[in-house]
C-alpha cells in the first residue's frame, strides 16, 4: 500500500518532466555564457571549471525548488497527505528523492560534457561527478526545507533563493575544491567525505524539518 | 500518526448508532489576532448528521480544520470513542475529510488518481473502482488526465472518495458548493446511506438541507464580534495560564 | 522545579507590565556604558604598537562581531521554545531580533572593512572570519525576508522558528568549510584579535563596550517586543486601558 502512494509520487514528477527538465537546459546555458564572458583561453578556464559547473548546478537547483511542493499544496494533495496512514515525512522524502531523480542526477550526468567544454584537465573529471552524486542530492535536501517554508508564498522564488543561498556554501566549497585537489594530483577524500557527513545529516534531518514546515503552512491556510 | 490509533479498534469495524463518537471540549481557535472559538464544545454522535451554519468568516471551516487536526486549535479534551487523546491526528485514519481543494493531481488520470487515493488508506477497496466511478457518472473518462475535466467532474471525482475509503466520519466543507442538482440528491442520498450504517456526517454549508429520516442538527456559528471580550490577552496558550497566581 | 516563572512570561500583559520600568534601566545603563567605552577607548586607551590608532575601531567592531553570533543563538533558543511550548512571545522575540542581528552583524562586516583598509590595504578581503560573518549576514536577511512574506502571522512565526533552527545547525558547517577553504587557497592571514597579548588599558574599554552593547540589544528588543505586543493585543481590555491611561485614546 505504501509503496503504491510513493509510486505516484514519480509518475507525477515524470509527466510533468518539461518543468523540471527546464533547470538542466538552464544548467547548461549558463555554463556555456562563461566563456562567452571571460574568454575562451583554456589556460584561463581550465582552473574555473569546476567553480563554474558547481555555481551553475547550484543555480539551476534552486531554480527548480520552488515547483517541489507547490502544486501539490495548492491543490490540497498534501493536505490529504498529512491525514493519510502514511508518515507524512515519507511521502515528503519521496517527493525529495523524485526531486532529485528528475533534476538533480541528469545535472551529475552532464557535468563531463561541460567539464570538457570548460577545458577541465581529466584527472579532475572523477571527483567532479562523485562530488555532484553526493552533492546534488544534498542540494535538494537542503532546498525543500526553503521550498516546505515558502510554499503559500506567491512567487516565493526570490525568498527561497535568498533562504537557501547561503546554507549551500559549505556544498560548494567542498565540491568545487575536490577536483581542484584532483588536478595537482591529491586524492580529494578529505571534501568527499564531509559531503558524505553532510548528506546523511541532512538525510534525516530534512525530510522531517521539510514535513514540519509544511505542516506550520498547512495549518494556516 | 497513523500507528497510534492501534489502541483503537480497527477503523473499519462497524459501530452502533447512538454511541458517542467525538467529543471536543473547549475548542479554542485563533486566526491572527481574532479569537473565532472560545472554549466551543463539539460532540457527535455515531448516525448523526451536524450542520455547520453562519455567515462567511464565522469560522466554519477553522472548526473543520481544528477537529481533523488541520488546525492548530486549543482542545482542552477530546474523546474519540470513549478513549481521550491528545490530538486530532490520532483519529485522522478513522475520518475523511474533503475541503475547498479538491485534492485532484492534473497530471495523473482519474483512474490513477483515485487509485493513488486509496493507497492512502487501508480501509479503501481498490475492487469498488469502476462501480463508483459509474456511480459518480464519470465512466468513460478514466483515461482522461484530471486537468482537462470541467470543475464539476472534478468535484465528483473527490465525492467519488466517500465511496471507496471505510471510515467513521465524514467531516465535508461546503460539500454541495459547484454541484448541479443531481450531484446535490446522489451526495443526499450517500449522507443519508452513511448515516443509516452508523456513521456520521458534520459538514458547513449556506443552504441547510433537509434529510427525512435521518438524526441531523443544525449548529449555529455566528460569533460575537472580535470584540473587546477576553480580559487578558487572545493567546490561546498563553491564556491559559496567562494570569499569574497572585 | 517551579515553573510558573516561565509561564508567566507567556503572558504578553504580565511581560508588557513587568518590563515597563526595564526598558528605562536598560537604555540608561547602555548609554552610559557606551559613551564610558567610547571616550575611553577612543581618547585614552593607549595606541597600539604595530597598528597605530587604526586599532581604535576594534572598539565597535569586537563587541559587535561577538553580539551578532549572540543573538543568532539567543533567536535559535527562542525559536525551540516557541515551537516546543508554543510560547507567542518566544516567537515575538525572534522576529523582533532578527534585524537587529542583521543591522549588528552589518556593523561588524563595515567596521572589519574598515579595519581591513589600514591593516590589509583594501576595504575588503576574503578573511575566513569576515566571510563567514557575510554568510551569517545573508542567513539573517533570508530569514527576514521570509518572516515579511508570509501573510498568515502563526505561520510566519513557526516559518521563521524553523528556518533559524536549520540556521543554527548549518551555521558551525559554514564556519568550518570556509575556514577550510581559506587554508586551501591561501595561508592564514594576519589575525584581527590578539586579545591574550592586549594590556589592561586596551581590552578594559573593550570590556565595557562589550557589555554596552549587549545591553543596547535588549534594550532595543524590548523596546520592540512591547510594540509589537501592544499591537497583538490592540482588542484586549488591558491594552485600552492603558492606551487610555496614556492619553492615547
Amino acid at each position: 500500500m505504501r509503496g503504491g502512494a510513493f509510486r505516484y509520487e514519480f509518475l507525477q514528477a515524470y509527466r510533468r518532466r518539461s518543468e523540471l527538465v527546464n533547470p538542466v537546459v538552464f544548467f547548461v546555458m549558463v555554463c556555456a555564457m562563461f566563456p562567452l564572458a571571460l574568454g575562451s583561453n583554456a589556460q584561463l578556464l581550465a582552473p574555473l571549471a569546476s567553480g563554474i559547473v558547481w555555481v551553475a548546478a547550484v543555480l539551476a537547483t534552486i531554480l527548480s525548488l520552488d515547483q517541489m511542493f507547490r502544486q501539490d499544496f495548492d491543490d490540497g494533495i498534501l493536505e490529504q497527505m498529512e491525514l493519510s496512514e502514511v508518515p507524512f515525512y515519507q511521502i515528503v522524502a519521496f517527493k525529495i528523492l523524485a526531486h532529485w531523480c528528475l533534476t538533480g542526477l541528469p545535472l551529475v550526468i552532464l557535468s563531463p560534457l561541460l567539464a570538457m567544454m570548460l577545458y577541465m584537465p581529466s584527472e579532475s573529471y572523477l571527483s567532479l561527478i562523485v562530488g555532484l552524486l553526493i552533492g546534488t542530492p544534498i542540494l535538494s535536501l537542503i532546498g525543500a526545507i526553503g521550498a516546505a517554508l515558502t510554499v503559500k508564498i506567491r512567487r516565493g522564488n526570490i525568498v527561497l533563493a535568498l533562504l537557501v543561498m547561503p546554507l549551500y556554501v559549505p556544498i560548494l566549497i567542498f565540491g568545487s575544491t575536490a577536483p581542484l585537489m584532483a588536478a595537482e594530483g591529491t586524492v580529494p577524500a578529505a571534501q568527499l567525505l564531509w559531503l558524505g557527513a553532510i548528506l546523511v545529516l541532512m538525510a534525516t534531518l530534512a525530510p522531517i524539518t521539510a514535513a514540519l514546515s509544511l505542516r506550520a503552512n498547512i495549518y494556516g491556510s | 500518526m497513523g500507528n497510534s490509533s492501534a489502541a483503537l479498534a480497527a477503523p473499519c469495524a462497524p459501530v452502533r448508532a447512538g454511541d458517542p463518537l467525538l467529543d471536543a471540549r473547549g475548542i479554542t481557535c485563533e486566526r491572527g489576532d481574532k479569537l473565532l472559538f472560545d472554549r466551543y464544545d463539539l460532540s457527535v454522535k455515531s448516525g448523526e448528521i451536524v450542520q455547520l451554519a453562519g455567515p462567511n468568516g464565522a469560522g466554519k471551516t477553522t472548526l473543520l480544520r481544528s477537529i481533523c487536526g488541520m488546525f492548530d486549535a486549543e482542545i482542552d479534551t477530546l474523546i474519540w470513542r470513549g478513549i481521550e487523546l491528545s490530538s486530532p491526528l490520532e483519529y485522522a485514519d478513522e475520518l475523511l475529510y474533503l475541503g475547498h481543494m479538491a485534492a485532484i493531481r492534473p497530471h495523473l488520470t482519474l483512474w490513477e488518481n483515485l487509485s493513488w487515493y486509496t493507497c492512502l488508506s487501508q480501509c479503501s477497496d481498490m475492487s469498488k473502482l469502476p462501480a463508483v466511478v459509474a456511480e459518480v457518472g464519470l465512466s468513460g473518462y478514466e483515461l482522461e488526465l484530471a486537468s482537462s475535466l470541467s470543475a464539476g467532474q472534478k468535484r465528483r471525482i473527490a465525492l467519488a472518495r466517500l465511496k471507496l475509503v471505510d471510515c467513521r466520519m465524514w467531516i465535508l466543507d461546503e460539500p454541495f458548493a459547484s454541484l448541479d442538482s443531481a450531484g446535490v440528491e446522489m451526495l443526499c442520498g450517500w449522507i443519508q446511506d452513511f448515516v443509516q450504517r452508523g456513521g456520521s456526517v458534520v459538514y458547513s454549508t449556506h443552504q441547510p438541507v433537509d434529510f427525512a429520516n435521518c438524526e441531523s442538527r443544525t449548529l449555529d456559528i455566528d460569533q460575537k464580534p472580535w470584540g473587546y471580550n477576553s480580559e487578558s490577552s487572545s493567546g490561546s496558550k498563553g491564556e491559559s495560564f496567562s494570569e499569574p497566581a497572585r | 522545579m517551579n515553573w510558573t516563572w516561565f509561564h508567566k512570561w507567556g503572558s504578553p500583559k504580565w511581560f508588557f507590565q513587568k518590563t515597563e520600568a526595564l526598558v528605562l534601566w536598560f537604555g540608561f545603563l547602555c548609554l552610559i556604558l557606551l559613551v564610558v567605552g567610547t571616550v575611553w577607548g577612543l581618547a585614552f586607551a593607549p595606541e597600539d604598537i604595530k597598528q597605530g590608532n587604526s586599532f581604535r575601531i576594534f572598539y565597535i567592531h569586537v563587541p559587535s562581531a561577538i553580539l551578532a553570533q549572540s543573538i543568532f543563538m539567543a533567536m535559535a533558543i527562542s525559536a525551540v521554545v516557541g515551537l516546543v511550548w508554543r510560547m507567542k512571545l518566544a516567537h515575538i522575540f525572534v522576529q523582533v531580533a532578527a534585524p537587529i542581528g542583521a543591522s549588528i552583524t552589518l556593523l561588524a562586516l563595515v567596521t572589519g572593512a574598515i579595519w581591513g583598509k589600514p591593516t590589509w590595504g583594501t576595504w575588503w578581503v576574503w578573511d575566513a572570519r569576515l566571510t563567514s560573518t557575510l554568510i551569517q549576514f545573508f542567513i539573517y536577511l533570508g530569514i527576514i525576508s521570509l518572516y515579511q512574506s508570509i501573510e498568515n502571522r502563526d505561520t510566519a512565526y513557526k516559518a521563521t522558528a524553523i528556518a533559524c533552527l536549520v540556521g543554527i545547525v548549518n551555521l558551525p558547517i559554514i564556519k568550518f568549510s570556509v575556514n577550510w577553504w581559506k587554508t586551501l587557497h591561501q595561508p592564514a592571514t594576519f589575525k584581527l584579535t590578539e586579545a591574550p597579548s592586549m594590556a589592561a588599558e586596551m581590552w578594559v574599554p573593550g570590556l565595557i563596550m562589550l557589555v554596552g552593547f549587549y545591553l543596547f540589544f535588549a534594550f532595543a528588543v524590548l523596546v520592540r517586543m512591547r510594540s509589537e505586543v501592544l499591537e497583538r493585543e490592540k482588542r484586549t481590555a488591558w491594552v485600552r486601558e492603558y492606551l487610555e491611561k496614556k492619553n492615547v485614546l
